[in-house]
């Protein structure tokens, strides 16, 4: 292995975690996921003699990161449809894999969706309803701990528009009943 | 509204459960070192023809000092300068030519049809000239090939979408990139009027930058990348061979020179004349080839597709020319939409409107008439 080599590894490892599961969180679909994570990562690596601070690198991940995931929301419409559809005909409820059935809960086994905070499951259904537009804002800034100017790089978008799509989502967040009156110190019904 | 700091454990507590696919960075780090082995893989590819041109270039740079020292090198040199003016020679690629052809020649891109650039670059009158001049040639500063001194030649190719009016912004973005790269405007092509302005824009940059202008591009602001392609191709074998062949044809006719120099008769003259003017001929032919790919090696070239968003048709509004102001247009547009609606009315109904007519028609007329007439009779 090459210094650049381990470099390489080291910038992969101490970002795919969060990049992986904002981009789960994004697609809600794990192979999107992976797919668009690959593509930014590969991306980013190639051209990082552009970009040597590592911010602004980080930045751009995640922008690259956002287009890859928004890319494979469009090809994916029409097989998600389908596979809603199919779900949906179907009563047994044991396809809790589908992308349409949760974001986080894909091959999760019954008893662990059982075990699952239910606001946590609020935060999830209301997460899936919003608009991707919303929905990235949300993720990348309160996910991936991305600052109001960097969410507007990553998004193409000015910090105003970033600011009005946060509030937004906050105010649409707010109107599910069991997300309302969840603070810091409230009490959290886990079961 | 939901608190921030609630919203992040939420959102913390929601993705942890999100399992991270085993292997997932290592299949991101080989993804990666494959698409980055091409070049590699390049090399080894022309490993095997590299070694057949050292060794023929080997031979030849052994052979040069034994037949040159037959003939009347100085006379040769005078002779060489004046029979092939220089074509298509930077002046940075001269020091490493085998044979000099003369100086003082200007930097022409072969192929580059048409130039416009806003730099101070660019001379006007379709030449065109790399960073620095005519005089510094393109292995100035800013053009540095690859370290290991192979010769790839990289061409690219993106396709852009900005904004609707747009354009001209977007290609001066482009046009102020390549010149800050250290690269310049090579072919431009623009269609501002009509429903589709597009542009059609081919840089070159140093190989050295070509990475750094793609990623510069796709960063550009408004700018949405529809498709990309790059391409690389190593030349290094394909120079040495053509070096090496140039030094045997300039010892040839070094050889044809020293040949006329002795001759006697007229006779002898014509013929040895004939056979020195097919050696220029190769020679510059030869001369030609390297210094177009020692071109094409030491600035990439990208071409850049730049299209503007399609807007929202809109509906085309008939024009009645005898109908343009007052109740003379109310009235034609009123009888223009009274005889859209019976069109209308008539396509969806078929059939039963016109029963439903006749039907109308015929009640009005045993409601009103038949009295009317039935007095009549009496």
């Amino acid at each position: 292995m090459t210094d650049q080599s381990d470099g390489l590894d080291a910038w992969v490892r101490d970002r795919y975690g969060r990049a992986y599961r904002s981009a789960v969180l994004i697609c809600g679909n794990r192979a999107d996921a992976e797919e668009a994570v690959q593509d930014a990562f590969l991306r980013v690596w190639r051209f990082r003699d552009a970009l040597p601070d590592d911010a602004r690198r980080n930045a751009w991940l995640y922008r690259v990161l956002v287009n890859a995931c928004y890319s494979k929301l469009r090809q994916e419409v029409p097989r998600r449809e389908r596979e809603r559809e199919r779900l949906s005909a179907r009563t047994d409820g044991a396809n809790a894999d589908l992308p349409s059935r949760s974001l986080a809960a894909n091959t999760e086994p019954p008893d662990e969706a059982a075990e699952r905070s239910l606001v946590a499951q609020a935060l999830d259904s209301t997460l899936r309803d919003l608009p991707e537009a919303l929905r990235v804002v949300v993720v990348l800034r309160y996910y991936a701990d991305l600052s109001e100017r960097e969410i507007a790089t990553a998004i193409k978008r000015r910090p105003g528009t970033v600011k009005s799509r946060l509030h937004e989502a906050r105010r649409r967040l707010a109107a599910d009943a069991r997300l309302a009156g969840y603070g810091p110190n409230a009490e959290v019904t886990t079961r | 509204m939901i608190d921030e700091g609630a919203l992040q454990d939420l959102l913390g507590r929601l993705a942890d459960e999100i399992p991270i696919p085993a292997g997932g960075p290592d299949r991101v780090v080989d993804e990666i070192v494959n698409c980055s082995t091409p070049t590699r893989s390049i090399g080894s590819r022309f490993a095997k023809p590299l070694l057949v041109a050292a060794a023929v270039g080997g031979v030849v740079a052994l052979a040069i000092p034994a037949l040159h020292s037959s003939s009347t090198s100085k006379a040769a040199s005078a002779e060489r300068s004046v029979a092939s003016p220089a074509r298509d020679q930077p002046a940075g690629t001269r020091t490493g030519a085998p044979v000099g052809t003369g100086g003082g020649a200007a930097f022409t891109l072969p192929g580059s049809s048409k130039s416009i650039s806003n730099g101070p670059n660019v001379p006007h009158g379709g030449a065109v000239s790399p960073p620095g001049g005519a005089g510094s040639g393109p292995t100035g500063p800013v053009a540095t090939g690859p370290v290991d001194g192979a010769k790839i030649v990289k061409t690219g190719t993106l396709d852009l979408e900005v904004f609707h009016a747009t354009l001209r912004v977007a290609v001066n973005r482009v046009s102020g990139a390549a010149v800050g790269l250290g690269g310049y405007v090579a072919d431009s092509k623009t269609s501002y009027g009509g429903a589709d302005p597009t542009a059609e824009i081919t840089i070159r940059v140093p190989v050295a930058n070509f990475d750094s202008a793609i990623a510069h591009l796709d960063a550009l602001p408004g700018v949405t990348v529809l498709s990309d392609s790059e391409n690389g191709d190593d030349v290094t074998g394909q120079v040495t061979n053509l070096q090496a062949q140039l030094t045997a044809a300039t010892v040839a006719r070094d050889g044809l020179l020293g040949v006329l120099a002795g001759a006697r008769t007229i006779g002898d003259i014509l013929a040895v004349t004939d056979r020195l003017s097919a050696a220029n001929a190769q020679v510059d032919q030869l001369q030609g080839q390297i210094n177009l790919l020692n071109s094409q090696a030491t600035f990439s070239s990208l071409a850049v597709t730049l299209s503007e968003k399609p807007v929202p048709a809109t509906k085309a509004v008939v024009h009645h020319p005898q109908a343009e102001s007052g109740l003379a247009k109310s009235w034609s547009d009123a009888r223009s939409g009274f005889a859209d609606v019976i069109e209308w009315l008539i396509a969806r109904s078929g059939g039963a409107l016109i029963i439903l007519l006749a039907a109308l028609a015929l009640a009005f007329g045993i409601r009103y008439l038949s009295p009317i007439v039935r007095r009549g009779l009496v």
